[in-house]
């Protein structure tokens, strides 16, 4: 992520990229950032972030018109978390519509058990630590994905159906909550807590599913057809209720005042070797 | 739980309208569909009564359409967390989270097929598929983990 650092320091937007195309520095650096997070215990730690989402603070946003909006906030405020820890890191966006996925399941930069280097893999699972746990109660997160070939595993044309839709939430038939049905698809063909509202945001791969689903938004708030698309003035004073931050549904539309961006590929140039 | 199961499927009567107009799109319509219990997958059948989980998801098996609901599998908090509230006049709070909402699926082809087959009474069958719940999901959710009020049919031209 030492790119993003570079181009923080000038003053552009940090880039998200496919978890397909990270390098391997730029895994290391979100794994890396990841595990000092769940080091944490404070405001700033991963249970107390995924909390928000679930158990214990329930605030999470579903079937409702500002369901996007709400986890784009959460999002944010996780990202700032992970750079607070390693400069420069962005959330890897998972493409569940992807070939890779489609053929083989969820990404090994998740599925992975250890990392290159030997150690835990932290995006494989996260310890839950909650406030008075029953004993019944998760205390690790678990997957278990569904076939490829499964129904829920949405396709690229099901995203692009949803995606031609012009209006936003008039009716369930909007791309609002057309859309939160192929999120609500994922969530449950990953499984485990990921197939539980109380406890998802505590599986690593959470916050690259919602990165997809936050992209998704994005390209449809940029397609040239809905350049002319007027948010009601009610909604946009709207408060997006996630913790430690003040934002309306107005200050999260533009993504680069957010400070991040959306790239499917970055190739970096090298330097020539000086002819001899 | 660690294997998929398929509860009880829910069976409802459509009746086609007599006079079919034309028609770009039609979707079934649940009405105040509930997601407070177990994660599920549903598919939905057209007269094939005897739909179970293990039915292929075909046309020539009546498959219709499916959808899932991201379930909260229960109540994680004291007691009467979960219980929804009167609102009273000054509470501001966000909506409350657990609200049941209205879900479409669109099963245009399904109903071309019925049409062009001259059907017009159409037996609606619903099959819950579990997958894999964890152990925390009460069981008593389980046997009937679809909920909703209604049902119905939109044609949009």
């Amino acid at each position: 992520m030492q790119l993003n650092a570079e181009r923080m320091a000038a003053g552009s937007v940090a880039l998200r990229k496919d978890i397909y195309s990270l390098t391997p520095d730029e895994l290391a650096a979100y794994r890396e950032a990841i595990q000092m997070v769940m080091q944490r215990t404070d405001n700033k730690g991963y249970n107390y972030l995924a909390g928000i989402h679930g158990v214990p603070q329930f605030l999470c946003v579903h079937h409702q018109w500002d369901w996007l909006p709400w986890h784009r906030a959460f999002l944010y405020l996780f990202e700032q978390s992970l750079q607070d820890q390693v400069p420069g890191v962005t959330i890897p966006w998972w493409d569940w519509t992807s070939a890779d996925t489609h053929a083989n399941g969820i990404p090994p930069a998740f599925a992975d058990a250890t990392t290159p280097g030997g150690q835990p893999n932290p995006l494989l699972k996260a310890q839950i630590q909650v406030p008075n746990p029953q004993p019944d109660w998760p205390t690790e997160t678990s997957r278990s994905p569904q076939p490829p070939n499964s129904l829920l595993l949405p396709t690229s044309d099901d995203v692009q159906s949803c995606s031609s839709i012009p209006f936003f939430n008039s009716d369930p038939t909007g791309f609002s909550e057309t859309f939160a049905g192929l999120h609500d698809n994922v969530h449950n063909w990953v499984g485990g807590e990921m197939g539980q509202v109380p406890w998802a945001s505590y599986d690593p791969i959470f916050w690259s599913h919602h990165c997809m689903i936050d992209r998704v938004f994005y390209l449809w708030q940029i397609q040239p057809s809905n350049a002319n698309f007027v948010w009601d003035p009610q909604q946009l004073s709207t408060a997006l209720s996630v913790p430690g931050l003040t934002f309306t549904v107005a200050d999260i539309l533009d993504i680069t005042k957010l400070g991040y961006g959306y790239v499917s590929q970055e190739v970096v140039a090298v330097a020539q070797e000086a002819d001899t | 739980m660690n294997a998929t199961t398929s509860p009880s499927a829910i069976r409802l009567h459509l009746k086609l309208p007599a006079t079919q107009r034309p028609f770009r799109r039609a979707d079934l319509v649940f009405l105040g569909l509930e997601h407070a219990g177990p994660s599920v997958e549903v598919r939905i059948f057209f007269n094939a009564p005897e739909a179970d989980a293990s039915t292929p998801a075909t046309a020539s098996a009546g498959f219709a359409g499916f959808f899932s609901i991201f379930g909260h599998g229960g109540c994680f908090g004291d007691e009467g967390h979960c219980d929804m509230p009167e609102r009273r006049p000054a509470d501001h709070r966000p909506p409350y989270a657990l609200t049941p909402f209205n879900k479409h699926v669109t099963v245009t082809e399904a109903v071309r097929r019925l049409i062009a087959d001259g059907v017009q009474d159409v037996e609606v069958t619903i099959v819950p598929v579990l997958h894999d719940v964890p152990a925390y999901v009460p069981e008593d959710l389980l046997a009937q983990p679809v909920v909703f009020q209604r049902l119905s049919i939109v044609f949009y031209d």
